[in-house]
């Protein structure tokens, strides 16, 4: 246990990312003190590769758990497993970030259960500690220790949402599809494609935008219009890239993709 | 063109005859071969002697000289016979004048070669429609004829000869013995008359195209304008063009393709249209200017949305373009006609597409004009009226108000009227408000105002096909009376009432749920079980909650409760004293408090009709209203009368069980006899109807089920429902079994 290693999870490589606020200046505050953040945004909208970046930045280590419903508290805290010499305790991720002093980042946090996620309660006010009552061990937490989650408010249920106890211990920033010129920057800085195509992949990307709630559950994702933009610059057709990039995935109506189809014809000519 | 020195007397006893060929010899000599003005002069002649006064040789003097142009070679003598042979010796020879001035407007549309195939046509409904009492000789004229042949110019240009038998047999079959729903249909005065018609055109509708253009329009421009399609072709005096109004879109209701553009394609290409305009027109005063004038300065507004767009939106160039008709440079003559729409139709072209062709040097300097304004990145509606001034300024031409205008080809079918860019300060009748004057019409007729019906399609099971928009259904909420009386009604069931609630408790809701982490439970949960297997060895607190278990969700049923209220249920039950009404009423009052009880999801509706223009909806409760003092009173009042036209009110509470959202839906029938009605002779026609009505229910996922209260109903009821229903015998029972049949369904 006294050798590991929290080095090996650091951001050895500097991810892109495109500033849209003033979103990491005021990361950078809440860090210096330590403050929870929860990040909110719709999907493939930057809320992962930004904490990567942050990471990144103020040179930390960071832990990346996604969230399921039937992950427990002792997923997140660590158990004891059986080996050959009876048995052995094993730190989950969130007692590794913060015995080592790491950024403990729990994405798409609301798919966990309720009472799962008390667990984090202590970590996250002043006291700054873990109760690991298993081991019988009350852990203070890293001084370089922090916790950030992320969620989508958007397409969950009503049954999903966090408890106002869990909510008001973070400070929120809130992510949206960035606007089209920055997102046209982003997706031609990360697939390649020249500014125009971005500039229409963007444009196209925003009428299925419109389109949610009547017929679609999510527009096309910044993340998706970077998948056409990389299939655009490895030479396939703009139009056939739209196809499988950014109509098929997010859509099986058959009248909605004859719209998007439409729609694309006239953005692409 | 005939030899000028042909002379000849027209023999004929009538003076008036005399006067109106004199008219038009002129014409006919001008217009016919030599060998058709002969035909001409014997027709004329001939008709005069038939013994029908000289009302028929006064018609065809008027309109052979043009038919006969059309039609060419010989074809004067075919009409004289047919017209003779066909309609003149038969008890149609009434309509005979009618026929003849008909053709006027069937040269616009038959071709020259049709005639033969026209002529047949004619022949085929005359004789189709002409009816004899006693069987060997024709003695009744058509009483559709006249009707078919008033509207002989839209049948013609819509249908293609194959869809107009089609049309005709449809309405051979449904009203050959009836003659004044005859005369509706072949008016196309009647809907399902329209809706047949319809059916026969080629081309989208744009109902089937609806949900496209609505995500379409919120896709790119994020508007949400409603649609209203109107029917050209049934409105032929009037000539409409799409408009954007108050919110709403009208457009034409069907497109066929055109230069290559289809169907669907052309209603993008008009929304298109509407809301470049939409977004990039300010309306400008127009009192000051003249209509030429108005003309071109909407020519140059278009073309400037129109560019405005196609920055946004590329794609849309090209689908434009091939809409607009590629008309010729020289195709009009500037010193006999008036070349006005000419000229701006060649402008619209020039200013979209750049290979244009064309040499005329105002409009080519007008295309630079236009092209220098987009280029600066700024331009109003403003621009387009000095630029529509200026233009019509340096290209005025004394024949431009000449009353010969030269239409061809000038016309750009999704282009609409450009009402939205002017602004009439001094009132003027600009604007024709179709719907309104329509909406009025319906006011006329008290029924309809309230909401307007729906039109639901029958089964004909003898031609195995659908007669659509056949049934009409109006939808009403039931009157109410005091809602005491349903309460008296449990009251005195009041010992059935505590049975119920004993089964009620019992019902369990469907839907399973994986429950983790139970202390007890029906399965072991390995991977739990193991872990704590692990804290036992290593001496912590183990978790104890190593099961799972299952629970069950809650039900999610939605029910329709429609009930027959045809006369027949008035009869009384002998044993009990009490119309079937009333135990209807006991009964559905019980069942309705019992899926009360239960949470579901539940509708009560009646129906009856009275024909199938009447087919009356009753709404008794709605899925959202609660069992409340409103439904109660609603109930109370129910009443009995007319017949049981089932399929129409299957069809239109299936519309609305449809929408719920619910795992299982459930139509409960309760009816006393078979599905009838007193327009309808043939009694398997609407079982047969009913039970395709069941079957696209269950299509639907829906689950139909009957109760009926008729002891004759073995004889038929499985015809329609198959396995699903039942029947109650003894109908005094109803109260208490109806509620258990539908518990034990639900179960």
């Amino acid at each position: 246990m006294a050798n590991f290693d929290i080095s090996q999870f650091k951001v050895v490589e500097s991810p892109y990312y495109q500033e849209q606020f003033n979103e990491i200046d005021l990361y950078k505050v809440a860090y210096s003190s330590r403050l929870p953040v929860m990040i909110k945004g719709p999907t493939g909208c930057g809320k992962s590769r930004f904490i990567e970046h942050m990471a990144y930045k103020l040179d930390k280590p960071i832990i990346t758990v996604s969230c399921n419903e039937d992950i427990t508290a002792s997923d997140l805290i660590g158990r004891f497993l059986l080996d050959s010499d009876g048995t052995r305790w094993v730190d989950g991720p969130l007692t590794i970030a913060a015995r080592h002093g790491a950024i403990c980042y729990l994405d798409e946090v609301v798919e966990a259960r309720q009472d799962t996620m008390v667990v984090i309660h202590s970590l996250t006010d002043h006291r700054r500690e873990l109760m690991i009552d298993k081991k019988g061990e009350l852990l203070k937490a890293h001084p370089d220790f922090q916790l950030v989650i992320s969620y989508n408010p958007g397409y969950q249920s009503l049954m999903k949402d966090l408890k106002q106890s869990t909510k008001q211990r973070f400070v929120a920033l809130d992510f949206d599809f960035a606007s089209p010129e920055i997102e046209a920057i982003i997706v031609s800085n990360e697939s390649g494609v020249d500014s125009e195509i971005a500039k229409k992949l963007v444009q196209f990307a925003n009428t299925t935008r419109k389109l949610v709630g009547h017929g679609l559950d999510e527009g096309a994702s910044t993340r998706l219009l970077n998948y056409a933009g990389i299939l655009i610059s490895k030479g396939v057709d703009i139009k056939d890239a739209c196809q499988i990039a950014l109509i098929k995935p997010i859509t099986d109506d058959a009248e909605v993709r004859e719209v998007m189809n439409a729609s694309m014809e006239a953005i692409f000519g | 063109m005939t030899d000028p020195t042909y002379d000849r007397n027209l023999k004929c006893a009538f003076e008036s005859v005399h006067l109106e060929f004199s008219k038009h010899i002129d014409t006919a000599r001008s217009k016919l071969s030599q060998e058709s003005l002969d035909e001409y002069y014997d027709g004329v002649e001939f008709f005069a002697t038939i013994g029908q006064g000289d009302s028929v040789s006064i018609a065809f003097a008027n309109v052979m000289p043009w038919v006969g142009a059309h039609f060419g070679k010989n074809s004067i003598k075919t009409i004289t016979g047919f017209s003779y042979e066909t309609i003149a010796r038969s008890p149609n020879k009434e309509f005979l004048v009618d026929f003849i001035f008909s053709l006027i407007e069937v040269i616009n549309y038959a071709k020259e070669d049709e005639l033969e195939k026209f002529l047949s046509l004619i022949g085929y409904q005359l004789k189709q429609t002409t009816y004899s009492v006693h069987g060997i000789h024709v003695t009744h004229s058509s009483p559709s004829f006249r009707a078919f042949l008033s509207r002989i110019g839209v049948i013609l240009s819509q249908l293609d000869y194959e869809g107009i038998y089609e049309w005709i047999n449809y309405g051979l079959r449904y009203f050959k013995s009836h003659p004044e729903r005859q005369e509706a249909f072949f008016l196309l005065s009647t809907s399902d008359s329209r809706a047949v018609f319809q059916r026969q055109r080629k081309g989208v509708l744009f109902v089937d195209i609806e949900r496209r253009a609505n995500l379409l329009q919120l896709a790119l421009w994020g508007t949400d304008f409603m649609y209203a399609p109107y029917s050209p072709d049934f409105e032929q005096h009037e000539h409409f063009h799409p408009y954007l109004e108050d919110g709403v879109i009208r457009l034409p209701d069907i497109y066929t393709e055109l230069n290559g553009i289809n169907g669907s394609k052309r209603y993008f290409a008009l929304i298109a249209h509407l809301l470049a305009h939409n977004q990039f027109t300010t309306a400008i005063v127009a009192d000051n200017l003249s209509p030429h004038q108005r003309l071109f300065v909407e020519v140059f507004e278009d073309a400037r949305v129109e560019y405005l767009c196609i920055q946004q939106y590329p794609g849309l160039k090209s689908i434009w373009q091939k809409l607009i008709p590629k008309i010729g440079e020289s195709v009009c003559n500037e010193e006999t006609q008036s070349c006005i729409r000419h000229r701006a139709s060649m402008l619209s072209r020039a200013l979209i597409d750049e290979n244009h062709n064309y040499k005329n040097v105002e409009i080519l300097k007008f295309v630079n004009k236009f092209k220098e304004l987009m280029n600066t990145g700024e331009s109003t509606t403003e621009d387009s009226l000095s630029l529509g001034l200026d233009f019509l300024a340096s290209t005025r031409h004394a024949s431009d108000s000449l009353a010969d205008i030269f239409f061809t080809d000038t016309e750009i079918s999704y282009r609409d009227d450009n009402r939205v860019m002017w602004i009439f300060i001094e009132d003027g009748d600009e604007g024709d408000d179709i719907f309104q004057k329509k909406f009025e019409d319906k006011e006329n007729q008290k029924i309809e105002a309230v909401i307007p019906p729906h039109y639901y399609d029958e089964w004909d099971y003898k031609y195995e096909s659908y007669k659509p928009d056949w049934a009409v259904v109006y939808e009403r909420l039931h009157s109410h009376s005091d809602a005491t009386f349903i309460d008296q009604l449990l009251d005195k069931n009041r010992d059935l009432v505590k049975q119920l609630k004993r089964v009620l408790d019992l019902l369990k809701p469907q839907n399973k749920k994986r429950l983790r982490f139970q202390e007890e439970g029906s399965e072991l949960d390995l991977d739990i079980a193991l872990r704590s297997v692990i804290e036992l060895k290593n001496g912590s607190q183990p978790d104890t909650r190593i099961n799972t278990d299952f629970e069950h969700d809650s039900r999610s049923v939605s029910v329709l409760l429609l009930l027959d209220l045809s006369e027949s249920l008035n009869d009384i039950v002998e044993a009990t004293n009490q119309t079937i009404l009333e135990l209807s009423q006991e009964a559905v009052s019980l069942l309705a408090w019992s899926m009360e009880q239960l949470g579901d999801n539940f509708a009560i509706a009646g129906f009856n009709s009275n024909t199938r223009e009447h087919v009356m909806y009753y709404h008794i409760k709605g899925y959202s209203e609660h069992w409340d003092d409103t439904v109660k009173a609603r109930l109370a009042n129910l009443k009995a009368e007319y017949s049981t036209r089932m399929g129409a009110a299957i069809r239109h509470g299936a519309h609305y069980l449809d929408l719920q959202k619910s795992d299982k839906k459930l139509m409960l029938i309760l009816t006393d006899g078979e599905p009838s009605d007193v327009d309808v002779k043939d009694p398997e026609m609407l079982i047969k109807d009913t039970h395709k009505a069941v079957q696209e229910c269950q299509q639907k996922g829906m689950y139909p089920y009957c109760i009926s209260l008729d002891n004759r109903a073995d004889n038929y009821i499985s015809d329609i429902f198959g396995s699903h229903y039942s029947v109650i015998d003894r109908i005094e029972s109803l109260p208490k079994e109806l509620p258990q049949l539908f518990l034990s369904l639900t179960k």
